[in-house]
């Protein structure tokens, strides 16, 4: 284990940011922090770059304690939110920091220092900009400078708060696929944090996802959004539909329409959890959960389908844009979950 | 970008136009004019001998070292203050934040009297002071103690909404990039604020020469010993040497004139670098 945290909490006065949290992150692994805001995420963060110094509870590096060290002496890349480049510091300058404040004995050379920068400008891609100052550079390139600078020091843990917060969509995709290569390329143990599920289930090699200071469930991008852990968890990864329905046995019944109940299903009332995208629709005649449709529009590639479900509205964006011919308003169609998760009802 | 234009009113700019540059006429550049008028009524050489008066030229020598004494320590105490209250939680934060504040409120003659009545003969210390043969009052020092009580403010004020807008994320970045504190203080923390610290010093040291009330409390008005320029303008002015008076107050006249000739320079000379530190 590379970085090994163990029971770390933390409280701001009053007001507890982190419960207790035990993670593990793997040598070169590339971890998501994901969570809504105030969840403790960026807490965590700090904490590890020692920024704050949690309440209780250990962080170990390789089997160092690294509570027992300053942030200054953990080596630590940190790419803070709204990247923190040092306004009067030209972009090379800004990139050089890390290098030219070691102690002089650990200082590179002139040249040394140079080169590195070099190839520092060559890895994030902003050869040509190093006389630039940051209030000249766009927010994309603003961030790969700050990556650059967290990079020069050699770091042996990298953690971005936010990465992409403030970059709008495409420049966000272009540099997360960059990122990633630049983590294939450094392989150095990266943790991120995020409120963006789609980033951190499209980046990451693995996600945890925090609630008000309390790890939910971590495990593979693919893994957590197959088998959320808890109904938070189902609606914080993408859209969810939900219906009232009962178990009895091994059978789930929802408005009428009975279909074996998922695994490790709670008896009695549930909440039925679906996402608006996996399932099919059936004619009048056909088994499954009757819809009274409403409205239905093509949108881009999907279908956008409004219906109503007992007193419930369902919000549906079904793959394909070409509508089945049993599709009018008013018309009562049935709905076939390809995947549903029941959940105790609150 | 074009200013979004709030109502349409035809001949509504140019008259506040004209009622704003009457009020300073009538308010700023008539008296200033009137001072450097009245100071050259008898010529340059009236100007000359009021200024190498001996008690002119020790109050010139006064008033400079007290603000060669008093800034400095007022930035020195604005930086501190300004650090604390922006980079740290701790009980007693507003408490500090309006005792900044108070010089500005109160009165500088009340600033003045404060150390008389702490210092002086009838002070709280003033026994002890007396047999211990310390005198603070009708010295440079009590003038000092004065000036400085007076531009507490100024530095701080400066640099507190600065560095609250600026955030302590980049020297939270050069630390875990591995500087040290004074590193990080001296390569980060001070070449973001610079300006606002020299705007604050240029105008905390215009107020130090030009202090009046608060160091009148404390002088005692010895001619050519605790006299400063204001107190030496106003010594004049009774003894009714008009031309003195309006010379030597030509000079405190032009001490504030260059502190804003400097201070209009700079902001043109580094208007780019200045607009860099103060956005994100």
């Amino acid at each position: 284990m590379s970085l090994k945290i163990d029971k770390v909490a933390k409280a701001f006065g009053r007001f507890p940011a982190l419960g207790g949290v035990s993670l593990d992150v793997a040598e070169g692994e590339f971890l998501a922090l994901l969570g809504p805001s105030g969840s403790g995420k960026t807490t965590l963060l700090r904490i590890l770059a020692g920024l704050e110094r949690p309440d209780s509870g250990t962080v170990a590096f390789q089997g160092e304690d690294f509570l027992a060290l300053s942030a200054r002496e953990r080596r630590v890349g940190m790419v803070f939110q709204h990247y923190a480049l040092f306004r009067h510091m030209t972009v090379a300058q800004n990139i050089a920091f890390g290098l030219k404040v070691r102690p002089r004995r650990q200082r590179p050379s002139r040249r040394a220092i140079e080169a590195r920068v070099a190839d520092l400008l060559r890895l994030v891609q902003l050869e040509g900009l190093e006389k630039r100052y940051p209030a000249q550079l766009s927010g994309g390139q603003r961030q790969r400078v700050a990556l650059a600078r967290a990079l020069a020091i050699e770091p042996r843990v990298l953690l971005l708060d936010e990465p992409f917060g403030a970059l709008d969509a495409k420049v966000r995709r272009e540099l997360r696929k960059w990122l990633r290569h630049v983590h294939n390329e450094t392989g150095v143990t990266t943790v991120f944090v995020t409120h963006d599920q789609e980033e951190a289930l499209d980046l990451a090699d693995r996600v945890a996802i925090l609630k008000e200071g309390q790890l939910i469930q971590t495990g593979a991008p693919q893994e957590v959004y197959d088998n959320p852990a808890t109904p938070f968890v189902f609606d914080f990864l993408g859209e969810a539909c939900h219906l009232p329905g009962e178990v009895k046995g091994g059978e789930l019944t929802v408005e009428g329409w009975t279909t074996a109940a998922p695994a490790g299903a709670p008896q009695g009332p549930v909440t039925v959890y679906f996402r608006p995208h996996e399932l099919s629709l059936e004619g009048p005649e056909a088994a499954g959960i009757p819809a009274a449709v409403q409205a239905f529009a093509p949108r881009g590639a999907a279908l956008h389908l409004t219906c109503k479900v007992g007193d419930h509205d369902i919000d549906l964006e079904l793959p394909g844009a070409v509508a089945p011919a049993f599709l009018s308003p008013g018309a009562i169609i049935h709905l076939v979950p390809n995947r549903l998760m029941a959940f105790k009802a609150t | 970008m074009s200013k979004p234009r709030m109502f349409e009113a035809p001949g509504i700019a140019p008259l506040l136009i004209l009622i704003a540059v009457t009020i300073m006429a009538v308010l700023i550049v008539l008296p200033l004019a009137t001072v450097f008028i009245e100071a050259s009524r008898h010529g340059l050489e009236g100007f000359r001998q009021a200024l190498t008066d001996p008690d002119a030229i020790s109050a010139i020598k006064l008033t400079l070292i007290v603000a060669a004494i008093s800034v400095p320590l007022n930035a020195v105490f604005g930086l501190a203050a300004a650090w604390a209250i922006t980079r740290f939680e701790f009980k007693g934060k507003t408490t500090l934040l309006a005792l900044i504040d108070l010089p500005f409120s109160i009165s500088p003659v009340v600033s003045g009297l404060v150390w008389v009545l702490l210092f002086g003969a009838q002070g709280w210390f003033g026994e002890w002071l007396a047999d211990h043969n310390i005198r603070i009052i009708f010295t440079t020092t009590g003038l000092v103690l004065a000036t400085i009580l007076v531009t507490l403010p100024f530095v701080a004020r400066e640099l507190i909404p600065l560095m609250q807008d600026q955030g302590a994320d980049e020297e939270a970045a050069a630390i875990t990039l591995g500087a040290g504190g004074l590193t990080t203080f001296f390569a980060v923390t001070l070449p973001n604020v610079k300006w606002a610290l020299l705007y604050g010093v240029l105008l905390c040291n215009a107020r130090a020469m030009g202090e009046f009330g608060a160091v009148s409390v404390v002088s005692g008005h010895i001619r050519g010993v605790t006299d400063t320029l204001p107190l030496h303008i106003e010594v004049l002015y009774n003894d009714y040497n008009f031309v003195g008076a309006f010379a030597v107050a030509t000079l405190l006249a032009g001490l504030g004139l260059v502190t804003l000739v400097i201070k209009t320079a700079l902001e043109v000379r580094y208007a780019g670098e200045l607009r860099a530190t103060r956005r994100r």
